[in-house]
C-alpha cells in the first residue's frame, strides 16, 4: 500500500523533495467547500405551445462554473516532554489540508526556537512521515527533512498526514532544555497552528517541540491502530484494533503507572464492557503486592497492578459511562516496556470519511514522591487516526404505486415494485416516460452514472435522462462522458425520469424491454439495473371525412373509427356534388390526426385508385386544396396528436363538354372493367353516371394514410350544331351539293333524325341528304333510304367510325358528345326551272324525340352560268402568311387569340357559258380582325394546298386600279372584302385568300 | 442614443451567443443561460461580472434569457432552472421583470409549491408538525409568465446561488 517515489537527494542544506501517495489518511467534513476544479453545470428548460398548438421545449446552453481553490491548512501541535540525557525522543504532529484543492507544503525543521530559546541543540534532528501513525519514527518511514533543511509534502483536499520529529538529546544535565521548530509553509494562505494561543511562539504555521532533561523516570506512551473492514461492503462489522506501548526511558523506575484509555463513544459502538475485546497484554503489570521493592521511602501503592481490562469508568472517577481500558503497573523499571492490544467495533451508521482520532492518557510517579502531579507525571500519547472507509451501494428501482394505464405520465402501470417500470401503451413516434428511483445505499456521497441498453425497443429509439418532472435534463456533472445523477449523499433517494423517444413509423406488440443501469462513479464497479418495459406501440392513423360546410368541422375523435371509409372498387361515393361544365365544386373536408404525436399530411386527389396508386383526374379536370382562408395548400400544417384540421378541395369541371359528360363511366380501380359511379344512396341515384373524385391524405413521417371517394354529377348541357347555311347557283336540270356537318357539342348523347324540304318541291325541285355507308370518306347513300345500313361518322377522338342506322333509336343515328356527321345535301333543279328562281332548302336535324331541332337553310338560285364558291379555312398560328396545315371546311386545329387564320375562296365557273363581271363579296367573320395586306388571289384551283407560294398574288387593301396582269382587283372597306374578277371562263377557277386574327 | 447603442450591442452579442448555441432543429424560442459573479466594488455597489469560475462561498447569478425568434406568439411558457449540486439557492433572489407566477420544488422537480413551502415533519421530540421548509432545500425553480411571448420579445429570468 505504501507507494512513494524514492527520489531523495540528501544534502545538508538543499531542500529535499518528497512526494507521497497512498500513505495519507483522507478526511472529510473538514474541507472548506466543494472540491477545486469541480464543474458546476446548469441548464434551463422552457416548455411552451407554438402557433399550431404543438407542445415544444427549448433547452438553453449548459452554463458552467468551475469551483476555484480555497487554501486552508492546520498543524498540530506544540509538544513538550521529559527525557533522559542522551535519549532519543519522538514528537508527533498532524498536518491537515482543510482547503478544497491540492496544495504543497514546505516543511522545515530548525534547532533554533522562536522567543526565549533553549539550552541545547539536539544531536540528531529530523522529521519523518509517521506512516503507521504510532507516534514513533520507525525504520523505513520516509524522511521529510533534516534539521536546517526542508522538504515538501503535497496533500489533496481533505487529507492529513502524521509527522514525527525524531530528536536525540546530547549528554546533558537535568533541567536543561532542547527544542526544535517545525514550520509548515503552504503555497497560498497560512497553516493554522492548532495549539492553544498558537503555542509558545504565538505564530501560525509553526509547532515548537521542547525536551527537558531529567534524571527521573521518563514515561513514553505510544498508540497505534489498524482498521479492520472484514472485506465486507458494509461498516456494520468494522472494528479498530489499538496497540498501546509504554516504555520508561529514564534511569530510574517509575511507580503506580496508571493507564486510562477512554473511548470516544460517538465513534465506537461500545455500550457494555463486553464490546471491548482485549486481544493481548505484554509485560509485567502486577509485580509483587505491597513489596518494599516497589518503591523507596514514600510509597503509596494504592492500587495493585493489573493487566489492562475493559471498564466502564476509564478515568477512575467512580462515575460510570466512560467505557475504555484501564491498566495499572505497580513498577515500571528503567528501560522496561509494557503494552496491550484491544479491539472495538465502529458505529455502523458513521458516514464515510468520519475521522476516528484516538489517544491514551497515562499517569505515573516518576520521582518516587508518592504523587502523580509533578511535571512529566501526566502525559498523553500521540493521536492515532483512522478513517471510516467509503462503502458503495446503489439501488435502481421502479416506482410501483398507482398505475395510470393509457396515460403516458411516467407511472408504473403494473403498480408492482418489481424492478420493472411498466408502460402499457404508447403511440408510434411518441416520447414514452418511465419514472425511476435511484437510492444511494453506500455510506458516503457518490455520483451514479446512468446508461440504457436499448434491448428490443425499435431501432432508432433514443433514451434520455431527466429530473423528476421530466422538464430539466440530467447533466454529466463529472465530465466523464456519461450523464449522471450528480452527487447524492449517503442514503439519498433521487426520483428521475427516463424518456424513450420512439422512432416515427415503428409500431407493434411488445414487450419492448430496455435495461437501465446506475453505476457508482466512486468505485466504478458497484451497480444496479432495472428494466424499462413498454407493452405495445399503437400504429399511427389518420382519418379523412366530409364536412357539412367549409370550416364546420365535426371530428369524431375516435382513432378506432374510419369515417367515410372506402374500399378499393366501391362505386358508392361518400357525397355527391352536382355541377355544370365549367363550374367549380368545393368539397369541405376534415382530417383527424389519430396518432399520439403531431404530424402533417400530404394532400392528393385523383380519378382512379387501385389500392396503391392514385391516378389523375379525367382529362380537363383540375383541382386545388385550400385552407379555410382560401389559400392553396398541398400539405396540412402540423396537427397536434388527436387534433383535427379543416380544409376543402376545389374541383373545376372542364367547360369542354366532351370532358364533362353528363353520363360518365370509367375503370376506377384498374381491374380492366368499367365501373359506374352514381349517388351514395338509392334516392340520390339518377342513372346517369358520375365522375369519381378520390381524395387521399398521407403522413410523410409515419406512412399513415386514408382515402375517400366523392363524386361529381355533371348536369346535362345539350348543344347541337348544324353547319352551315349556304347559297349556290344551279343550272336548270342540274344539281349542286352542299356539305353540312351535324355536331353534338353538348355533354349528352343524342339521337338524331335528319331530313330536308325544298320550298319549290312542288315545282319539281328535289334533294338527297347523302351519308357515307361504305367508309371510304365519300357520301354515297341518301339517309331517307336507310333501313339498317352502317353509317360512317367522325368520333370525339377524330377517328372515322361507324354505327348501324336505327340500331339504338328507330330511324336515328346516335352521337356522343364531340361526335359529328358529315353529309352532303344534293339539290336538284328541274330542267324547266326559270332563270333566277330561288329555292330554299330547309335541312332539319331533330333530337330529343323530335322535341328539339336545329336547321340550316341552303338557298339555290338558277342561273346559266354556275359559279360555285367553296370556302375553306386554315390556321396560321405564327402569322407568317403560310398556313400551318391544309385548308379544310373546318380547321384542323384551334386558333388562339392573337393567332392568324387564312380564309380561302375558290370560285369555279361550273356553268356552260362564261361568267362575266364576277364580283365576290365576303366579310370579316365575328371575333376577328382583318390582317391588313393579306388579300391574295390567283387563277386556278389550289384546292386545299397550304402554301401555293407565288401563285397567289397579293392585292392592295385600298380601292385602286392595281394594274395586275390577270386584271383582278380587291379592296377592304371596314369589314367588307370585295374581289372583282372580271370574266371567268367555263370550267375555270380563281382562288382568293385573306387573313384575319382572332380577337 | 447610448441606450439604443447599448441595446444593439446587446442584441448583437445575444445573436452571437445564439448562433453558437443554436439548437439542432429551428424551434422558434431561443434561450441563453449566463453565469455572473456577484461582487461589491470599492464604493460598496453591487456589480455583476460574467464568470466561468467561483470560489466556495461566492454568490453566482444565473441569468436566463429567452427570445421569440419566430413570427407567431408562443403561449403556455414555463421556465425551469435547477439548483445544481454543490450550490444552494439564495433566498429571495429569483426575479424577472415579466409578470409571472413563481414556484419551487424540493423533490427534484416531481412536485411544485408556491413559497413558502410547508411540510409536515417530525420534530426532535418525535411529534409531526407543520414546518416551513428552508430555501436551502430547493432543488428547482419555475417561472410561469402570465402572458404569451410575442414575436421578437425578449424575456430575462434571474436567480442566485451560493457555491458550497
Amino acid at each position: 500500500m505504501k507507494t512513494y517515489n524514492p527520489v531523495r537527494q540528501r544534502c545538508l542544506k538543499a531542500a529535499i523533495a518528497v512526494f507521497l501517495a497512498m500513505c495519507v489518511l483522507p478526511g472529510v467534513l473538514l474541507a472548506v467547500g466543494t472540491n477545486a476544479g469541480e464543474r458546476i453545470q446548469n441548464q434551463a428548460t422552457a416548455t411552451y405551445v407554438d402557433a399550431n398548438l404543438n407542445p415544444q421545449s427549448a433547452q438553453s446552453n449548459i452554463a458552467t462554473v468551475e469551483v476555484g481553490q480555497v487554501y486552508s491548512a492546520t498543524l498540530a501541535e506544540d509538544r513538550s516532554l521529559f527525557a533522559a540525557s542522551g535519549q532519543s525522543v519522538n514528537f508527533a504532529h498532524v498536518l491537515a489540508n482543510t482547503g478544497n484543492g491540492e496544495d504543497t507544503y514546505t516543511i522545515s525543521l530548525s534547532q533554533i526556537l522562536n522567543g526565549a530559546g533553549d539550552n541545547l541543540d539536539f544531536d540528531n534532528l529530523a522529521v519523518y512521515i509517521d506512516q503507521n501513525g504510532d507516534g514513533v519514527a520507525t525504520a523505513g518511514e520516509t524522511l521529510v527533512a533534516n534539521a536546517g533543511g526542508s522538504g515538501a509534502i503535497t496533500l489533496q483536499a481533505d487529507t492529513q498526514v502524521d509527522l514525527v520529529v525524531l530528536a536525540k538529546l546530547p549528554a546533558s544535565s537535568p533541567g536543561q532544555t532542547a527544542g526544535a521548530l517545525l514550520t509548515a509553509t503552504p503555497t497560498n494562505g497560512i497553516v493554522d497552528d492548532l495549539t492553544a494561543a498558537n503555542g509558545t511562539d504565538g505564530l501560525e504555521g509553526t509547532n515548537q517541540d521542547l525536551a527537558t532533561v531529567t534524571d527521573n523516570a521518563v514515561l513514553n506512551v505510544n498508540k497505534s491502530s489498524t482498521y479492520n473492514n472484514n472485506s465486507t461492503a458494509t461498516v456494520n462489522d468494522d472494528t479498530v484494533t489499538f496497540i498501546v506501548t509504554i516504555t520508561n526511558t529514564g534511569p530510574v523506575a517509575a511507580y503506580n503507572v496508571e493507564i486510562q484509555d477512554t473511548l470516544d463513544l460517538t465513534k465506537f459502538d461500545v455500550t457494555a464492557i463486553g464490546d471491548i475485546i482485549i486481544n493481548a497484554t505484554e509485560g509485567d503489570y502486577v509485580d509483587v503486592v505491597g513489596n518494599a521493592s516497589e518503591g523507596a521511602a514514600v510509597i503509596v501503592d494504592t492500587i495493585n497492578g493489573f493487566n489492562p481490562v475493559a471498564v466502564n469508568d476509564a478515568n477512575n472517577d467512580t462515575t460510570t459511562g466512560d467505557f475504555g481500558v484501564r491498566g495499572h503497573d505497580d513498577k515500571l523499571a528503567a528501560n522496561e516496556t509494557v503494552s496491550f492490544t484491544y479491539t472495538v467495533p465502529v458505529i455502523a451508521t458513521l458516514p464515510a470519511g468520519t475521522i476516528l482520532p484516538n489517544s491514551v492518557h497515562i499517569l505515573g510517579d516518576v520521582n518516587d514522591n508518592g504523587d502523580k502531579v509533578d511535571p512529566g507525571e501526566d502525559i498523553t500519547s500521540n493521536t492515532t487516526t483512522q478513517i471510516v472507509p467509503q462503502e458503495y451501494g446503489v439501488d435502481a428501482a421502479d416506482t410501483g404505486g398507482v398505475a395510470s394505464p393509457g396515460v403516458n405520465d411516467g407511472s408504473d402501470d403494473d403498480s408492482t415494485a418489481n424492478d420493472i417500470q411498466y408502460v402499457n401503451t404508447a403511440a408510434s413516434g411518441e416520447q414514452v416516460l418511465f419514472a425511476n428511483i435511484i437510492t444511494n445505499e453506500g455510506n458516503g456521497t457518490d455520483t451514479f452514472e446512468l446508461s440504457v441498453v436499448i434491448g428490443n425497443f425499435p431501432v432508432g429509439t433514443v433514451f434520455s435522462f431527466w429530473h423528476a418532472g421530466g422538464t430539466t435534463a440530467l447533466l454529466d456533472t463529472n465530465d466523464n462522458g456519461t450523464v449522471d445523477t450528480g452527487p447524492m449523499a449517503a442514503g439519498a433517494v433521487k426520483n428521475i425520469m427516463v424518456k424513450a423517444q420512439l422512432p416515427a413509423g415503428a409500431y407493434g406488440a411488445g414487450f419492448f424491454d430496455a435495461t437501465m443501469t446506475a453505476l457508482s462513479a466512486g468505485d466504478g464497479v458497484t451497480s444496479d439495473t432495472k428494466t424499462e418495459r413498454l407493452f405495445e406501440i399503437t400504429a399511427p392513423g389518420v382519418d379523412l371525412s366530409n364536412e357539412a360546410a367549409i370550416g364546420a368541422s365535426t371530428p369524431d375523435g375516435d382513432p378506432g373509427d374510419n369515417e367515410n371509409e372506402y374500399g378499393v372498387g366501391d362505386t358508392a361515393p361518400a357525397t355527391l356534388y352536382n355541377a355544370a361544365p365549367g363550374a367549380a365544386v368545393n368539397i369541405p373536408l376534415t382530417i383527424q390526426n389519430d396518432s399520439g404525436v403531431p404530424d402533417s399530411f400530404q394532400l392528393t386527389a385523383g380519378g382512379t385508385w387501385n389500392g396503391a396508386v392514385l391516378g389523375s383526374l379525367s382529362t380537363g379536370w383540375s383541382y386545388g386544396f385550400k385552407n379555410t382562408s382560401g389559400t392553396t395548400i398541398t400539405t396540412t400544417p402540423a396537427i397536434p396528436a388527436g387534433g383535427s384540421y379543416s380544409f376543402y378541395l376545389r374541383v373545376v369541371v372542364p367547360s369542354n363538354p366532351i370532358y364533362a359528360l353528363a353520363n360518365f363511366s370509367s375503370d376506377i380501380d384498374g381491374d380492366g372493367s368499367i365501373e359506374e359511379v352514381d349517388g351514395p344512396t338509392l334516392a340520390t341515384q339518377d342513372g346517369d353516371y358520375d365522375y369519381p373524385i378520390f381524395i387521399r391524405v398521407t403522413s410523410t413521417n409515419t406512412g399513415a394514410s386514408d382515402i375517400k371517394m366523392d363524386a361529381v354529377d355533371v348536369t346535362d348541357s345539350e348543344k347541337v350544331t348544324l353547319l352551315a347555311n349556304q347559297t349556290g347557283q344551279i343550272q336548270p336540270g342540274g344539281s349542286i351539293g352542299y356539305p353540312h356537318t351535324l355536331r353534338n357539342d353538348g355533354n349528352t348523347a343524342e339521337a338524331f333524325t335528319l331530313s330536308a324540304v325544298n320550298s319549290l318541291s312542288a315545282a319539281g325541285w328535289g334533294h338527297n341528304v347523302l351519308v357515307d355507308t361504305t367508309g371510304d370518306g365519300n357520301v354515297d347513300t341518301p339517309i331517307s333510304t336507310l333501313t339498317n345500313e352502317t353509317v360512317w361518322y367522325t368520333n370525339a377522338a377524330g377517328v372515322y367510325a361507324s354505327q348501324v342506322f336505327g340500331q339504338t333509336v328507330a330511324n336515328s343515328l346516335v352521337f356522343q358528345p364531340g361526335e359529328k356527321l358529315d353529309v352532303t345535301v344534293l339539290e336538284f333543279a328541274p330542267s324547266s326551272a326559270p332563270d333566277g328562281t330561288l329555292d330554299i332548302l330547309t335541312i332539319t336535324a331533330r333530337y330529343n324525340l323530335g322535341a328539339s331541332q336545329v336547321i340550316n337553310i341552303d338557298q339555290t338560285t338558277v342561273i346559266q352560268g354556275q359559279i360555285r364558291l367553296t370556302k375553306t379555312v386554315a390556321v396560321d398560328a405564327d402569322c407568317n402568311d403560310v398556313a400551318d396545315a391544309a385548308f379544310a371546311v373546318e380547321a384542323t386545329s384551334k386558333a388562339n387569340p392573337g393567332e392568324c387564320v387564312s380564309w380561302r375562296l375558290i370560285v369555279t365557273n361550273e356553268g356552260t357559258a362564261p361568267a362575266d363581271n364576277v364580283i365576290i363579296y365576303d366579310t370579316v367573320p365575328a371575333f376577328s380582325d382583318y390582317v391588313p395586306g393579306s388579300l391574295l388571289s390567283g387563277a386556278g384551283d389550289f384546292g386545299t394546298t397550304a402554301d401555293p407560294g407565288v401563285l397567289l398574288i397579293p392585292h392592295t387593301d385600298a380601292d385602286d386600279a392595281e394594274g395586275r396582269l390577270d386584271g383582278y382587283t380587291a379592296k377592304v372597306v371596314g369589314d367588307d372584302i370585295t374581289f372583282e374578277l372580271g370574266t371567268i371562263a367555263t370550267g375555270a377557277s380563281v382562288t382568293l385568300q385573306f387573313q384575319t386574327t382572332v380577337q | 442614443m447610448p441606450q439604443q447603442i447599448k441595446k444593439r450591442t446587446y442584441a448583437l452579442v445575444l445573436l452571437a451567443f445564439f448562433a453558437v448555441c443554436a439548437a439542432v432543429y429551428a424551434a422558434p424560442l431561443e434561450s441563453l443561460m449566463e453565469t455572473l459573479l456577484v461582487k461589491t466594488d470599492k464604493a460598496g455597489q453591487e456589480i455583476l461580472e460574467k464568470t466561468e469560475s467561483a470560489l466556495p462561498g461566492d454568490i453566482v447569478e444565473y441569468r436566463t434569457t429567452y427570445n421569440n425568434a419566430g413570427n407567431s406568439t408562443l403561449t403556455g411558457l414555463v421556465v425551469e432552472v435547477p439548483i445544481p449540486a454543490n450550490t444552494q439557492y439564495l433566498s429571495g433572489s429569483a426575479a424577472s421583470k415579466v409578470p409571472h407566477t413563481f414556484m419551487v420544488s424540493i423533490d427534484g422537480g416531481a412536485t411544485w409549491d408556491h413559497e413558502p413551502v410547508r411540510r409536515m415533519r417530525k420534530g426532535s421530540d418525535g411529534v409531526e408538525q407543520e414546518v416551513i421548509v428552508g430555501t436551502e432545500e430547493y432543488t428547482h425553480l419555475r417561472w410561469i409568465p402570465k402572458k404569451a411571448i410575442q414575436p421578437g420579445e425578449v424575456q430575462v429570468y434571474r436567480c442566485r446561488v451560493k457555491i458550497s
